[in-house]
């Protein structure tokens, strides 16, 4: 436990370091353009301010049953704002580099961002979940827990992206209406093209992380081949969106729309299992009176869960049904990894917690 | 209630080489292409009389001729969509493609011109500007940059429908004036350079320029 502990604070630390870096190299990169441009740098950061509170309240929300806890998805988030968007900068520099010095400019101008963005980005921003399953190994039980945290990082992502994009822009317009750039950029990147960027590709790769962690009984080298999988899934998608293709009118929505529906069918199905094996282990409560049969109808909805509460008369005793109903489902939870040695007895603890909660009531 | 959750207590052993694996994958890509970028050439040498095209090639583009021999270009930097840079001793020659959202913003393009250098250096001063037509007769403005030590020229040119314009920065040494009064080698080459850069944006036409 020692070692798991100093393990978990390293990583911990490391996360930080990261951030810090990626703070300071996007500071660097930037900030001539904030200080020339203040004014328009406050709307392009007023303008994603709804747009990130709104993304991460979505991506928090769809997770099936309950939300992901504050604390991880709000790193996933800083992780994409900061260390994946500032090593980004750098890295994609390097390599765009060496396209154009080994293939010429024009072959860098047409593929550079196809071929360079997909490899470094996806790459950086899945290091985010990564570096989640080390800092808070529960945080990350499986394939679901994957999608919304690799979603959470991507957002974050996305946001610090269109900030840049909104300043370049500026430059890009001659700075003849810095206001007006920057609500065009928003326009396009977060109006058009958002419903289909990062979080859509992050969501993906981090499935597949999702899938590695999961202690499921599946064969180690299998879990990486299906990890590995999804990061070329999720690189495959930001190629399409960057690749110099599908140049007709209208070819960017048939781009986000692609990132869009491959990141939902992947959802459906990885939310499909988990809510089945959530069902499963729920009825198996049933025999150490841990999750009643009436209750695990109602456990895994939130709709369903509130309506159980409501019978209560006094807040106190609906708090209390809230505990109970949140241990149940910490233990549901608990006992996904099937193949975990240490199910069993987190399960135990997990039970009498449980008892102790309803004793309460 | 208020009970420490057995949930949160208890995490899964990470390995111990977790964390300094992704450091080095993320070290790997942060300081292994900018490495490897390093280890090749970034100068392209351009013939004279070559021209060039700049702009996004949708109906929206440029075409400016290299004047005289010994200019480069800075492969890494340019961007025929959108910027060209070009080297010829000391002396930098940008080229830029800039979008205008309509043409009411033609007129501001001088007085955008003067932030934008303010981004690449906060001393950056440009003076008034003052009408230029290039060889081919596309109309634009021209004036004085300083920056950081350097001085050069700036010029601006909307395109005829005003949906674009070209903008184009030279920079050459500040001394290269005063070197060139005690005739030094080096003064006069920086003003031929400034010279020639001054010949290419002077050569800029919105026409396709015969082969």
């Amino acid at each position: 436990m020692t070692g798991a502990l100093s393990v978990r604070s390293f990583s911990l630390w490391v996360g930080l370091a990261a951030c810090v870096f990626g703070a300071i190299s996007l500071g660097l990169n930037y900030f001539d353009a904030v200080r020339v441009f203040p004014a328009a740098t406050m709307l392009a950061a007023g303008l994603l301010v709804p747009t990130l509170v709104f993304g991460y309240a979505l991506a928090r929300r769809v997770r099936p049953v309950r939300p992901p806890p504050g604390p991880p998805s709000v790193a996933c988030v800083v992780w994409g704002m900061t260390a994946a968007t500032g090593c980004a900068v750098i890295a994609n520099t390097g390599l765009g580099a060496i396209w154009a010095r080994t293939c010429g400019v024009q072959f860098a101008d047409d593929w550079s961002a196809a071929l360079t963005a997909p490899w470094n980005e996806e790459t950086l921003k899945l290091c985010g979940v990564v570096m989640l399953t080390f800092v808070a190994a529960r945080a990350v039980r499986g394939p679901v827990d994957g999608w919304v945290y690799g979603a959470l990082v991507g957002l974050g992502f996305q946001a610090t992206e269109n900030l840049m994009y909104a300043l370049n822009n500026i430059l890009l317009q001659g700075a003849t209406s810095p206001g007006g750039s920057v609500v065009g950029s928003f326009v396009v990147r977060v109006l058009l093209t958002g419903w289909g960027s990062h979080w859509a590709m992050t969501a993906v790769a981090g499935t597949g992380i999702g899938f590695l962690v999961a202690r499921d009984g599946t064969p180690l080298a299998r879990r990486i081949g299906i990890a590995v999988v999804f990061w070329a899934l999720a690189m495959a998608m930001h190629w399409q969106f960057n690749a110099p293709i599908l140049g007709f009118p209208g070819g960017i929505v048939v781009k986000v729309a692609v990132n869009l529906v491959v990141a939902l069918l992947v959802f459906r199905a990885v939310r499909r299992g988990y809510r089945a094996r959530l069902g499963e282990v729920a009825q198996e409560e049933a025999a150490y009176d841990t999750v009643r049969p009436s209750e695990a109808r109602t456990l895994l909805g939130r709709r369903s869960r509130v309506r159980a509460r409501r019978i209560a008369r006094t807040p106190t005793v609906r708090a209390r049904i809230a505990d109970v109903q949140e241990r149940q489902l910490d233990l549901l939870e608990a006992r996904l990894p099937t193949a975990d040695p240490d199910t069993l007895e987190i399960a135990a603890e997990l039970r009498a917690e449980v008892a102790a909660a309803r004793a309460r009531l | 209630m208020g009970q420490p959750r057995t949930a949160d207590r208890r995490g899964r052993r990470a390995p111990w080489w977790g964390p300094p694996a992704v450091v080095a994958v993320m070290a790997l890509l942060v300081a292994g292409w900018p490495f490897l970028a390093s280890r090749l050439s970034d100068d392209r040498v351009l013939p004279g009389g070559a021209v060039l095209r700049v702009g996004p090639g949708n109906g929206d583009h440029a075409w400016f001729t290299v004047v005289g021999d010994g200019w480069t270009m800075a492969e890494s930097e340019t961007m025929p969509s959108q910027e060209y840079v070009l080297t010829r001793g000391d002396t930098e020659l940008t080229v830029a493609y800039l979008s205008l959202m309509s043409s009411d913003y033609a007129d501001r393009l001088w007085d955008g011109l003067r932030r934008s250098a303010r981004v690449s250096a906060s001393d950056a001063r440009v003076g008034p500007p003052t009408p230029v037509v290039s060889a081919s007769g596309a109309r634009g403005s021209i004036g004085d940059l300083t920056q950081r030590g350097e001085r050069g020229t700036a010029a601006i040119y909307p395109a005829p429908d005003e949906s674009f314009a070209i903008r184009m920065v030279a920079l050459g040494p500040t001394d290269a004036a005063s070197a060139s009064a005690s005739a030094s080698d080096s003064g006069t080459r920086d003003d031929a350079d400034l010279a020639a850069a001054l010949s290419v944006i002077r050569s800029l036409t919105f026409t396709r320029p015969a082969s």
